[in-house]
């Protein structure tokens, strides 16, 4: 299922219910989380709908985040969020071995050098693709940039981990702080802070389901530059989650520091969370880590079943343990994984064979200005400069493609007179409905700017009505590779815009119909549209209806009985 | 047999002497001194050795000779070779044939040198005296014609020995406490251990990363100089291998052959400054070494080619602990590799060794990853890795480290800021020492580990202060006939000045030390067989 498009647009029922702050509902459990929005998130919605109003709420009353338990207490859930992205650089972040990107199904073992393999005698070296990256990133999330970091060995023996540690950023990471500023449902705003990003290698892939007695190792990853973006515990919702997600993600893509495909694992996210009754915040709950989830979905379902699961045993007085857990898609509940107690002493140290990494103003200077227009500053300008609403902006700002298709078949040919309101809705109606269909991205539309521009100045023009416009695009989009005007005169669906062909016809209804023209000229306006009607239904509805209108009017006026 | 690599040139240029005769000279000394030091553990095979005899014949007599063209270098069996098995002296690694050559080695081969075999060594470094390897101990060439063997010293002690016997014109060695100058200082030779920084460890076999330094083993400074201008310089394939060496301010315009006219240069312009540091004064010191270093530094001031002044480096005291936390602590994360899986020892057989000894998979029944690594490790490592690792896991551990690994390096620089104040206050260029407190001991007599461990009190600080540091031979003990030797370290990245210091110890004392060292040297039993 394409998340791509994914849009929270909330029914109004919903905001309703939200508004309210009780938000028990009984559920299988007698027990539910506060924050059934989920449930409407349909992937494919689409519609150019008005915005949702909005009701004033204090956005940062901690009570609208409440999840209540069974017997009507409210608890607070409490989450930290770290992300691991993977570093898109045509390069490994300590050897020259090709970074596997999104390249699905390249051979195991095929991208790997005797430094990724831990040959005797190997060293690491920096990739500085890897540094200007997660610069990019750090600066993109109005972090502060270390200008002095230190690479540091963590430890601990895996088939899948070569070197028998994994170089990190334990104690001085190359970016510090940052913040992200949520966009919630019901114009809710919130900010999220965030402690640091590292820098670290990915570990190689253990394939356990291949054989029935080995494990298989593929280490193609191992070594791939990782961002680890972590979180402070500011988070109080699944939702806020969820779109702390979506919105990292975006960024990501946006200034392409990471592809951020969760499906492909580029994108991967841990979870802390705890919870604690609404009045005790002086205090947090013994928190338990979430993993291996593959999709933001799931994720967000986990931290709701996980909540529920901590709530539960809070009210029973059972000790919540120390652990890590899993999320079962099938049984949308999380289960044991292994206890904290179980884990290695890492041994950090600094690595020997890395010096500290040390950047200057001007480096950080230089990577500061290949960031281009981050999102949201986009989605404030497309909505003032193209008077948009929210609602589509935000649509078309999730893929910086998306603005960019969009303002090239606006501006096409040196045009500047493309409505906006013809364009917009064959965009992100038709053809993102199309692309949602196929779980197609937008940078493969089988419209190119080109064709959309044609297409639009030809709806423009009147040759083809808005209507019959919709069944060309979906032709264009299901494949027919013709210019749209070959498309519409093949079918013969133009409209007719010649006004002799309609002058003539005006006369010829208006010669047939005097007693017609008897009862307008009387002040029975109304007979005009049945005029109307009449031509447009000898042309079978292809005349052009302001054509018709305007020209009617005139012979109408001129008729001589 | 040849004690200088100029006049191996000269005679090869000349036509005096053929690559094939020097080649075929060195692996006959190789054979014959095989069973009596154990120096070698791997030989180059002679088709190779017959394709770069070839090739080096071919550009002798087109004119076209690189800088080492024919010079058969030995190579400590811990630098990676391609197409050549190396061991780093353990079980670990006993099946183990790399497919590319460490930077040294590259650089080596590129200069015309022809890389006769592989050296014997402790495993993985780690020793004072070449007798923990899986290959067998290394015997010093001093041993023969006397009672009793004695050790070459370590780790490098099968570079050392090769040197000293005439196997082969120069070795590499790799110093990570001492151990390429303690070695040479027992088998008599000149040990060179440059600044850190200015040799990339790039193939070396890692045993801690912030202390290990390639080393030069040679019969004389020119010729150490020699082989040092080769490998010295910065690559790219190393993040601690510095560009700035050697220091702008000292290249005019040519870098090469930078160290080699350094050493021939008598210009220093101004009376070197010696420093002594009294804490040097242990009571373990043999007597004839004591009685060196004071004739040696007397010398100096006597004849007015230097100045004496005695220095204070009070945290020396603490080296040794430091370095030995330190120096485990990286060792146990830089050995973390070497788990059996992708190369190396395997108890499950999937990689058998050369020999065919690994025949357990069928007693054995490894069931988990975690029985696995354990058993790999346990048997591919001796005794001494494994206290090493454990010693170095202990200090890095979550209870531990930091009253043990952040307090080592705090000292660390502690020692380093003292060797700072003698160079830069006390205007000192180089410091004088004893290399180890006594000459060569005999195999079998000291073997506490604890002890061992004290072998190399005078050769850590330079190690922990990342300085250039040098081993020279000056005299054969009366009463053990042994050699004796003095240790020279110097301002990090002056290692020009440290070799012409050097120079001036070994040349223009009137005790003539080099001239009558030599004389000795040629009178043993191993040099003229």
């Amino acid at each position: 299922m394409s998340i791509r498009y994914l849009l929270s647009r909330t029914p109004k029922s919903c905001l309703l219910n939200n508004n309210n702050n009780n938000n028990i509902i009984g559920g299988r459990n007698n027990l539910f989380v506060h924050n059934n929005n989920n449930k409407n998130n349909n992937n494919n919605r689409y519609s150019t709908s008005t915005t949702s109003t909005s009701t004033i709420i204090d956005e940062n009353d901690p009570s609208l985040d409440y999840i209540y338990s069974g017997k009507g207490n409210p608890y607070q859930l409490v989450v930290g969020v770290e992300v691991h992205a993977q570093i898109k650089s045509k390069e490994k972040l300590f050897s020259n071995s090709l970074n596997i990107g999104s390249l699905d199904g390249s051979i195991a073992n095929s991208r790997v050098s005797y430094v990724d393999a831990a040959f005797p005698g190997t060293l690491p070296v920096l990739n500085s693709k890897c540094v200007e990256q997660a610069v990019k990133t750090g600066l993109a999330l109005n972090a502060s940039i270390s200008k002095y970091s230190v690479f540091d060995r963590k430890h601990y023996f895996y088939q899948d981990l070569p070197q028998g540690y994994q170089i990190t950023q334990y104690t001085n990471p190359i970016v510090k702080g940052g913040e992200v500023l949520l966009s919630l449902k019901n114009n809710r705003k919130k900010l999220i802070k965030l402690s640091h990003i590292q820098l670290e290698q990915d570990s190689g892939k253990s394939i356990h389901d291949q054989s029935p007695t080995s494990t298989l190792v593929d280490l193609n990853r191992a070594g791939v530059g990782l961002m680890e973006i972590v979180s402070d515990c500011d988070f109080r919702s699944s939702e806020q989650v969820g779109a702390y997600l979506r919105q990292l993600q975006h960024l990501l893509k946006s200034i392409e520091t990471s592809d951020a495909n969760m499906q492909q694992g580029e994108m991967r996210c841990d979870i802390n969370i705890s919870v604690r009754p609404s009045h005790q915040t002086d205090r947090l709950g013994t928190r338990v880590e979430l993993k291996n989830m593959i999709s933001i979905k799931s994720i967000v379902s986990a931290i709701d079943a996980e909540a529920t699961r901590q709530i539960e045993m809070v009210e029973s007085g059972t000790p919540i343990q120390r652990e890590t857990r899993g999320f079962d898609l099938s049984t949308m509940s999380t289960f044991h994984m292994r206890t904290k107690e179980d884990e290695t002493d890492y041994r950090f140290f600094p690595d020997p064979d890395l010096p500290p990494l040390v950047l200057s103003q001007a480096f950080i200077e230089r990577v500061r200005a290949t960031i281009g227009e981050l999102p949201d500053a986009m989605k404030t300008r497309i909505i003032t400069q193209y008077g948009l609403t929210v609602d589509d902006a935000t649509i078309l700002v999730a893929d910086p493609y998306n603005v960019h298709y969009f303002e090239s078949v606006l501006r096409h040919n040196g045009k500047t007179d493309r409505s906006v309101k013809t364009l917009l809705p064959f965009i992100i109606k038709e053809m993102f409905e199309w692309l949602n269909l196929q779980n197609e991205s937008i940078t493969n539309t089988p419209v190119s700017i080109e064709r959309m521009a044609d297409f639009i100045d030809l709806v423009e023009s009147g040759y083809i009505s808005s209507r019959t416009g919709k069944d060309i695009i979906g032709l264009m989009l299901n494949g027919d590779t013709r210019p749209a005007k070959e498309i519409i005169d093949g079918l013969g669906v133009s409209q007719i815009s010649d006004d002799s062909v309609l002058e003539d016809l005006c006369v010829k209804i208006l010669e047939e119909h005097h007693d017609k023209i008897m009862e307008y000229r009387s002040g029975k306006t109304r007979v005009f549209k049945f005029f109307v009607g009449e031509i447009m239904k000898q042309t079978k509805g292809r005349s052009n209806p302001q054509k018709v209108t305007s020209l009617l009017q005139k012979k109408i006026d001129e008729f001589e009985l | 047999m040849y004690r200088s690599i100029k006049q191996i040139r000269v005679d090869l240029l000349g036509g005096k002497l053929t690559t094939r005769e020097l080649i075929d000279g060195c692996v006959k000394r190789i054979e014959g001194f095989k069973k009596s030091t154990n120096a070698f553990v791997s030989v180059q095979s002679s088709s190779e050795l017959d394709r770069l005899v070839e090739e080096s014949d071919r550009r002798i007599k087109g004119g076209d000779a690189r800088p080492l063209e024919g010079v058969p270098i030995a190579v400590k069996d811990n630098y990676s070779t391609d197409g050549l098995r190396t061991t780093a002296g353990s079980k670990m690694l006993s099946n183990y044939t790399p497919s590319f050559d460490a930077t040294v080695v590259a650089r080596l081969k590129h200069a015309g040198a022809i890389i006769i075999g592989k050296t014997n060594m402790d495993e993985f470094s780690m020793g004072s005296s070449s007798t923990n390897s899986i290959h067998g101990s290394v015997v010093n060439p001093w041993s023969i014609g006397k009672t009793d063997q004695y050790v070459a010293g370590g780790s490098s002690g099968g570079s050392a020995a090769a040197v000293a016997a005439g196997m082969c014109a120069a070795a590499i060695g790799s110093d990570t406490g001492g151990s390429v100058r303690q070695p040479a200082s027992y088998c008599g030779v000149v040990g060179y251990k440059p600044s850190y920084g200015t040799v990339s460890r790039y193939g070396l076999i890692s045993y801690a990363s912030s202390l290990d330094t390639p080393g030069v083993l040679a019969n004389s400074l020119d010729d150490a100089a020699a082989v040092a201008d080769i490998i010295m310089g910065r690559d790219e394939l190393d993040s601690t291998s510095l560009s700035t060496y050697p220091p702008a301010r000292y290249v005019t315009s040519n870098t090469k052959n930078f160290l080699q006219k350094s050493v021939a240069s008598n210009k220093i312009g101004r009376p070197l400054v010696f420093g002594i540091p009294t804490d040097f004064i242990v009571k373990e010191m043999d007597d004839e070494i004591f009685q060196l270093w004071r004739n040696v530094a007397r010398e100096i001031e006597e004849s007015g080619v230097g100045c004496v002044v005695p220095i204070s480096l009070t945290h020396n005291r603490f080296a040794l602990p430091s370095y030995y936390i330190l120096a485990t602590s990286e060792a146990s994360s830089n050995l973390a590799r070497y788990d059996g899986v992708r190369y190396g020892f395997n108890v499950k057989g999937q990689d058998q060794g050369e020999d065919g000894e690994n025949n357990q998979s069928n007693s054995l029944d490894i069931k988990t990853l975690r029985e696995l690594y354990r058993e790999n490790r346990s048997i591919g490592f001796s005794d001494e890795v494994k206290r090493r690792i454990l010693l170095g896991t202990m200090a890095l551990s979550r209870g531990s480290r930091d009253n043990y690994y952040k307090k080592a390096q705090q000292i660390r620089r502690l020692i380093s800021d003292d060797y700072s104040h003698a160079f830069n206050v006390q205007n000192v260029d180089v410091v004088l020492t004893p290399t180890a407190p006594s000459p060569a001991f005999k195999l079998d007599s000291k073997m506490d580990p604890i002890e061992m461990y004290l072998n190399d009190v005078m050769t850590i600080p330079a190690n922990l202060a990342g300085l250039p540091s040098i081993s020279i031979p000056l005299q054969v003990s009366p009463t053990k006939q042994l050699p004796l030797s003095l240790q020279l370290t110097g301002q990090r990245l002056n290692d020009h000045t440290l070799l012409q210091a050097a120079s001036l110890v070994l040349n223009h004392l009137p005790s003539n030390y080099s001239q009558n060292y030599s004389t000795e040297f040629e009178n043993q039993p191993f040099y003229k067989s």
